[in-house]
């Protein structure tokens, strides 16, 4: 080693693993088009909902998918094939080991695989973006750490000493990745494809937004900064504008995000402290994400005219654009006046897709057309097609982005209005829905030109590698050992810089500090606050049945559509009851208040209406709501209540903290019986409906009428 | 007394205050360490991703 740092111009030929990039890359495309194929399902099952076909293609089943889908297996297969490209670039070395790579790769794509099975089998724990049950959780979490220990092994016998900003962005994705997955996933397993969350109610909120803010900050975000800083010079073939500019965009960017969750909770029974603590930092967020997004648009000073000709620097500035927009919108979105009109609302869809189809699927698509040609030693085979897709997905975006924003504001908007004698303008939720229904079908537009667009980029992929061979190693003239930085400033900073920003191990270290200590502050609190959600004497524990029909309830995905939280508007209460409070959710393992209402809010929708009206909207929703765009669920009506598992829940409720006495676990079969006995002899004698007391149907009709209601004050449960 | 303070509501005010100032802190140090780095050393590092590759550029 010594003797290679004396002697600089000792060179070696290595080969680069190109393999496993294009691996990753037909997987990038392929779960692409099926998980923007899902979205384009569901889109339209909103307006016809007529789509929904049987049990396991409901819109509920289905949209975890779809963002899972587009999450973890386009966007996660996109970071992967583009730190596996530049990795080994950056470092100068092939990827530590070929073993591992190839675990990754085929790991990954298993996770999709159960993922893709699991969920519209209704397997699922409903915690947003986390879905997954517990057994592919830890499939995840074997997956990520050979993924980091590949990364840093390759770091660790570098040939170029300094890690280039990009390698910050890779290893502080891995780390906040690592932590937030496995902090938001604790839970207790009941079976092999059920679990409870071990936090609850506001806990479990505040823990779930932690992760949901953070997986777009550390998942979307981050490692595609990681891509742009080396692909877009790549790509433009000039050094990126300052990298004084992306030292203050990195270390402010890690710092910061991870405190701005609870702004997906305002208005809501987390503490205003930890509300006020994620607006604050949503605004302090506009300044290194600008600062990023300058640094790239910058970046291509001086070669704007080649930005007519190639769609690859086109499909980018459009990603970088798209990237400023989402993140000046956010912590707009995170002001208390501007979300109390765009929360819940399509607006907030609306945002994420302009995130998701813009940032990353642009800068997806700049880097497939950049790198696939290199990977095959050949050119593009058609720019005039390229040019094509990258109108298309401009104007897809532009449709969907504005169509959501439309219905989103006007549905807002519709939710708050009085009229003149101090009623609520639009007391049926229903008028809020069909109003926008128009802009459901115009976003299905957007989205089906995006899709046009990628099969597109599909064809003229698949055209310029054919008849090519893939060049999988890719020969590389490099240093022997390790180049050093020349002329090291000995100042106090020159010194930190070498320890901590050139090192991986300490930089490593810093960044989980500096990750850390936004989680800290939140969660600490929240775990250790029992005293803010005192439990209230009038909230009792769910019953057998509830618990169960709870849990069909997390199964059909009803929180995708259906919130559980009251806010304290006058519009609210006057719509639906009383504000929530954190004191009643303190069973709620996992938390239920979900982030979009397509249709009303349902936690005091408890007594409100009579058995044989749920029962009769279950199956078949416009009989009781004419112009409901709810699916039909018929199949409640017909499936058994698996019972099997009952006792199992409620001992694992009691671990948690649930207050059930032995009595009450032991007896909770007879319990779910007799209340199921209950409600099948009301819907006889009330509504006329022969209903069979052990079909899953009557379970679900149980748990929301549990919903809002209290015991009496002072009362016993 | 550590449980005493993150369990009471009073306290936790300070919690904003505590975070704003330690986010001042690092983001001023990194401004001063970003605008000391050497012109030299900050070109070579903005020049990494295209010394990179074996020379398709």
């Amino acid at each position: 080693m010594e003797q290679n740092r004396r002697d600089p111009v000792a060179t070696e030929t290595i080969y680069y693993d190109n393999a496993t990039v294009r691996n990753f890359a037909v997987a990038t495309v392929l779960w692409g088009l099926v998980g923007m194929l899902v979205g384009l399902l569901i889109a339209l099952q909103l307006p016809l909902p007529g789509l929904n076909f049987g049990e396991w293609l409901t819109f509920g089943r289905l949209r975890p998918l779809h963002t899972n889908a587009v999450i973890f297996a386009f966007v996660g297969n996109g970071i992967f094939m583009g730190a596996y490209y530049s990795i080994q670039r950056l470092c100068k070395t092939r990827m530590a080991s070929d073993v591992l790579s190839k675990i990754h790769f085929w790991g990954w794509q298993l996770i999709i695989v159960s993922a893709a099975i699991t969920l519209p089998l209704g397997i699922t724990s409903s915690k947003e973006y986390a879905e997954l049950e517990w057994p592919i959780d830890l499939m995840i979490t074997v997956i990520w750490v050979v993924f980091g220990v590949n990364m840093i092994w390759t770091i660790l016998k570098r040939r170029e000493s300094h890690m280039y900003v990009a390698l910050w962005f890779y290893l502080a994705s891995f780390l906040a990745v690592a932590i937030l997955h496995v902090v938001n996933n604790l839970e207790i397993p009941v079976g092999l494809t059920k679990s409870y969350s071990l936090f609850a109610g506001v806990q479990d909120a505040l823990v779930q937004w932690w992760y949901g803010h953070n997986a777009v900050a550390f998942f979307l975000t981050t490692p595609y900064l990681g891509l742009m800083y080396y692909f877009l010079p790549k790509a433009a073939n000039r050094p990126v504008y300052s990298y004084r500019l992306s030292i203050i965009h990195f270390w402010s960017l890690v710092f910061i995000y991870i405190w701005a969750g609870p702004h997906h909770l305002l208005y809501s029974a987390v503490p205003d402290w930890a509300q006020s603590l994620g607006t604050v930092f949503s605004i302090m967020l506009i300044a290194p994400s600008w600062g990023g997004m300058l640094n790239g648009l910058l970046t291509l000073r001086g070669c704007w005219d080649r930005v007519r000709q190639d769609p690859v620097l086109k499909f980018m500035v459009v990603a970088v654009t798209s990237y400023g927009m989402v993140t000046f919108e956010g912590p707009m979105m995170s002001l208390k006046s501007i979300n109390a009109i765009t929360h819940f609302t399509d607006y907030t869809i609306g945002h994420v897709h302009n995130g998701a189809l813009g940032w990353n699927g642009m800068l997806t698509f700049g880097i497939l057309y950049w790198l696939i040609p290199r990977l095959y030693r050949t050119n593009l085979y058609s720019v005039g097609l390229a040019n094509v897709h990258f109108w298309l997905s401009t104007l897809g975006l532009v449709f969907y982005v504005i169509s959501m924003y439309f219905a989103g504001i006007t549905q807002g908007l519709m939710w708050n209005e009085f009229d003149s004698e101090g009623f609520l303008a639009y007391p049926n939720f229903l008028e809020t829905v069909i109003h926008i229904v128009p802009m459901y079908y115009i976003r299905a537009l957007g989205g089906a030109v995006y899709i046009a667009g990628v099969l597109l980029m599909i064809y003229n992929l698949l055209k310029t590698v054919a008849g090519q061979k893939l060049n999988a190693e890719e020969e590389a003239v490099v240093p022997a050992s390790m180049v050093e930085v020349p002329a090291h400033e000995d100042t106090f900073y020159g010194v930190l810089h070498r320890t901590l920003e050139a090192k991986p191990m300490p930089f490593v270290i810093l960044t989980t500090i500096a990750v850390a200590a936004g989680g800290i502050f939140e969660l600490v609190p929240a775990m250790v606050m029992e005293k803010l959600a005192p439990t209230q004497a009038t909230v009792s524990p769910y019953r057998a049945l509830e618990l169960e029909g709870r849990d069909i309830y997390v199964r059909e995905g009803c929180y995708t559509c259906h919130s559980q939280h009251v806010r304290p508007f006058r519009s609210e209460s006057v719509r639906y009851g009383e504000p929530g409070h954190a004191g009643e959710y303190v069973y709620d393992h996992p938390f239920q208040w979900g982030s979009k209402r397509t249709g009303p809010d349902l936690s005091r929708v408890g007594g409100k209406y009579p058995h044989g009206w749920h029962y009769n909207h279950m199956i078949e929703p416009v009989s009781t709501s004419p112009g409901s765009i709810m699916p039909a669920y018929p199949f409640l009506a017909e499936r058994k209540l698996d019972t099997s598992l009952t006792k199992r829940k409620f001992e694992a409720m009691q671990k948690l903290g649930v207050p059930y006495t032995d009595e009450e676990v032991l007896n909770a079969e007879a319990d779910l019986k007799a209340q199921a006995e209950e409600i099948a002899s009301e819907l006889q004698a009330n509504s006329g409906i022969a209903a069979e007391a052990d079909k899953e149907i009557i379970a679900l009709i149980a748990y929301l009428q549990k919903l809002g209601k209290r015991l009496p004050e002072g009362g016993e449960k | 007394m550590i449980s005493t303070w993150l369990t009471a509501k009073d306290g936790l005010g300070a919690f904003q205050t505590v975070s704003l100032v330690l986010f001042v802190m690092v983001f001023a140090m990194l401004t001063y360490r970003a605008i000391t780095m050497g012109p030299e050393k900050a070109g070579h590092f903005s020049r990494l991703p295209l010394a990179d590759d074996s020379g398709e550029e």
